[in-house]
């Protein structure tokens, strides 16, 4: 869990990130414009901004410097290449484009979090997965997986509570040029299931694929 | 070569050339007087000798004495007379010369019954005169001959001191023209220097004016021409500016409402949601749908005004407003915000649609601009014979820097507010799209945090 400063000044797109954000389990704190967002950052600790660059008052190209040390994202409708690199220049770690997809953003949040502190453990019920071990307990017992299947458990851990396609399970598990069927996708899931007993915790979802639900 | 050498060689060429030019021809004239004087001169001296000797010498024809040596004496006491002169006479009888004794009979010889003059070569330039004296048993000759060798000196000593002030003359003009010359060029060195700032960009860059001749005159009219450029620059830049801004607004008003609608499609999709989120975030989405469809009928508006004519008819604004009256009061009454009309029964020609269009955003705009327990005044009056209509409000009011930016497309001034009352940032754009078509006016006229009042001046 990690604590996010999400400046945007749109009240919807705001609400949406903030709860994409909490699916992801990280709890976000809004604001509307640059002033408060300054005003929030000298009080409390954030481990990851995300700012708008159109803001009415300050733009984030210039709320970038009242910061601090916290990593920035810049999430914004200006796509052009001269923005993105303006952006990156200010020392923001990454520039996403309007619109964006749940599963884009919420990685790109990811990586930059586990750029600065890594999670080490999660717990899903009594089943124990250490990240950097990559290791797995089911309460006392260690349980052997092969890669691929901890690869897959891994891929459902860090979109945990999104639904995710099989397609995209493959292409986030396998890798892009994996040409299996989704079927495999499929046998896996049964034999995590089995493995660890997460029959409840990673569910079908109809005509999509599969969710964890934490 | 730099234009103020070139005309510094010249000059100095020139000076040079024409001065010594000068100097010879006055110098060879007088020198040709001179000895043409000096001639003149050895002429009556030669007359005056002559005319002695011969009587000399027919007093001693009468006398039966013209022997050698009396004729000698005779001569040698005429030449005595100009002995400090450098007069030489010679003598001569049928080619035997008398005097000086043992001389030579000189050459040339001269016909018989004449005189001659002439002149030899410099540096030894002599005069003579020679004629037949005397004819008595044979022909005697007279040659007179004076060296000009005082003249020549004297004309020599000229020359040397003519050529000193002739080099001090030139070597004076030289370094005066040097220090002119430099110190006229100045002005365009400071041009060309000028010239070279801007070529490098530097737009804002002028010339140093002083006096009234034709370069200051170049550097005042490089100067305007500069001003210009630079004026000109700086408006395409603003106007590129501008441009961009919109591109901007544009693309971010148009993105943020697909970026909700897609991004609660697909956490719905993708989520665990209860039935009550599920209901919220189908409300956020039909919002956001209801606000682009707005976004597009707007700009479709303002894209069928562009270029169009359209049909006008006599309208009284108060019809205008009756179409429009149930909607606003219901949004005054959303915000606590009185309306007031006061307006006669003033008809205008223009669209009717259009005029209502025009009313709604103003007073909408009125509205929103207003705290709670507000009041928009909408009055028609006659100004100079001119249907003016306007819309006055008591809310925040704006500073003259959002008012000259009022009618841009997707220009909020207040930017606190924006967006979520689901406006588009177009409204007064539009508005001003209308009043435009009907050649009307509008004007604003506001102060920060008491109000603002927009008039429509019809034509």
């Amino acid at each position: 869990m990690a604590k996010i400063l999400v400046v945007e000044d749109d009240r919807h797109i705001r609400e949406l990130i903030r709860r994409n954000l909490a699916l992801a389990g990280h709890a976000c704190t809004c604001c509307s414009d640059g002033m408060q967002a300054g005003e929030l950052v000298s009080g409390q600790q954030f481990d990851l901004a995300l700012l708008d660059v159109m803001l009415p008052g300050m733009s984030g190209f210039d709320l970038i410097g009242k910061m601090g040390d916290v990593p920035v994202i810049f999430l914004t409708a200006k796509g052009e290449l001269e923005d993105k690199l303006e952006g990156l220049a200010l020392g923001a770690e990454d520039y996403i484009v309007k619109p964006f997809e749940m599963l884009e953003l919420i990685a790109r949040v990811n990586v930059i979090l586990r750029r600065s502190r890594k999670e080490e453990a999660v717990c899903i019920g009594n089943v124990h997965v250490d990240l950097r071990e990559r290791s797995v307990t089911v309460g006392e017992e260690e349980v052997v997986l092969t890669p691929q299947e901890y690869n897959l458990l891994e891929v459902f851990i860090l979109n945990k509570n999104i639904a995710l396609s099989r397609e995209k399970l493959l292409e986030l598990a396998w890798g892009y040029d994996y040409e299996g069927e989704t079927k495999t996708v499929d046998v896996h899931v049964q034999k995590l299931r089995k493995k660890l007993g997460l029959k409840g915790e990673i569910k079908t979802i109809t005509k999509l694929g599969y969710r964890l639900e934490i | 070569m730099k234009l103020w050498q070139k005309i510094y060689i010249l000059t100095i060429c020139l000076f040079v050339i024409l001065l010594n030019a000068g100097i010879y021809l006055v110098f060879d004239m007088t020198y040709r007087k001179d000895l043409s004087s000096e001639q003149r001169q050895a002429e009556s001296e030669y007359h005056m000798i002559a005319s002695g000797i011969l009587r000399n010498l027919r007093s001693l024809d009468g006398q039966g004495r013209l022997k050698e040596l009396p004729i000698r004496s005779v001569l040698e006491i005429h030449e005595k007379y100009f002995a400090n002169q450098e007069v030489r006479l010679t003598f001569w009888k049928d080619g035997r010369c008398i005097y000086p004794e043992g001389g030579e009979t000189p050459e040339p010889a001269v016909p018989d019954g004449e005189s001659r003059i002439w002149i030899w070569g410099r540096g030894e330039k002599t005069v003579g005169v020679q004629s037949l004296l005397y004819e008595s048993r044979g022909k005697y000759y007279l040659r007179y001959e004076k060296a000009l060798s005082e003249l020549d000196a004297s004309w020599e000593q000229l020359e040397r001191k003519y050529l000193v002030a002739s080099l001090g003359f030139s070597l004076g003009l030289a370094a005066l023209l040097f220090v002119f010359l430099r110190r006229m060029m100045k002005p365009i060195g400071n041009l060309t220097q000028t010239v070279d700032e801007m070529r490098l960009g530097n737009l804002s860059a002028r010339v140093g004016i002083k006096g009234s001749d034709d370069i200051s005159l170049l550097g005042e009219h490089f100067n305007e021409m500069a001003e210009k450029i630079q004026k000109d620059i700086s408006f395409i830049e603003g106007e590129v500016q501008a441009k961009q801004e919109l591109v901007d607004n544009f693309s971010h008003e148009l993105k943020s409402p697909i970026t909700s609608i897609y991004g609660f499609a697909e956490y719905i999709q993708k989520a665990k949601v209860s039935e009550q989120e599920m209901k919220e975030c189908m409300g956020f989405i039909m919002e956001e749908s209801a606000r682009l469809l707005k976004l597009s009928y707007t700009l479709l508006d303002l894209a069928q005004m562009r270029g169009k004519e359209i049909g006008m008819q006599r309208v009284s604004i108060r019809n205008v407003y009756e179409g429009i009256r149930r909607t606003l009061e219901k949004l005054g009454a959303d915000c606590g915000v009185n309306l007031r009309f006061l307006c006669g029964e003033e008809m205008v020609q223009g669209n009717e649609i259009l005029l209502q269009s025009l009313l709604y955003n103003l007073i909408h705009n009125g509205i929103c601009a207003c705290r709670e327990g507000g009041m928009v005044t909408v009055r028609e009056e006659c100004l100079r014979g001119r249907v003016c209509l306007t819309v006055e409000d008591n809310g925040c009011g704006m500073t003259e820097e959002e008012m000259e930016r009022i009618t841009e497309p997707f220009y909020r001034a207040d930017q606190s507010r924006n967006r979520e009352d689901g406006r588009t940032g177009l409204g007064l754009s539009l508005c001003q799209k209308i009043v435009d078509l009907h050649g009307a006016e509008m004007n604003f006229l506001s102060e920060k945090g008491k109000g603002t009042k927009v008039l429509v001046l019809f034509p």
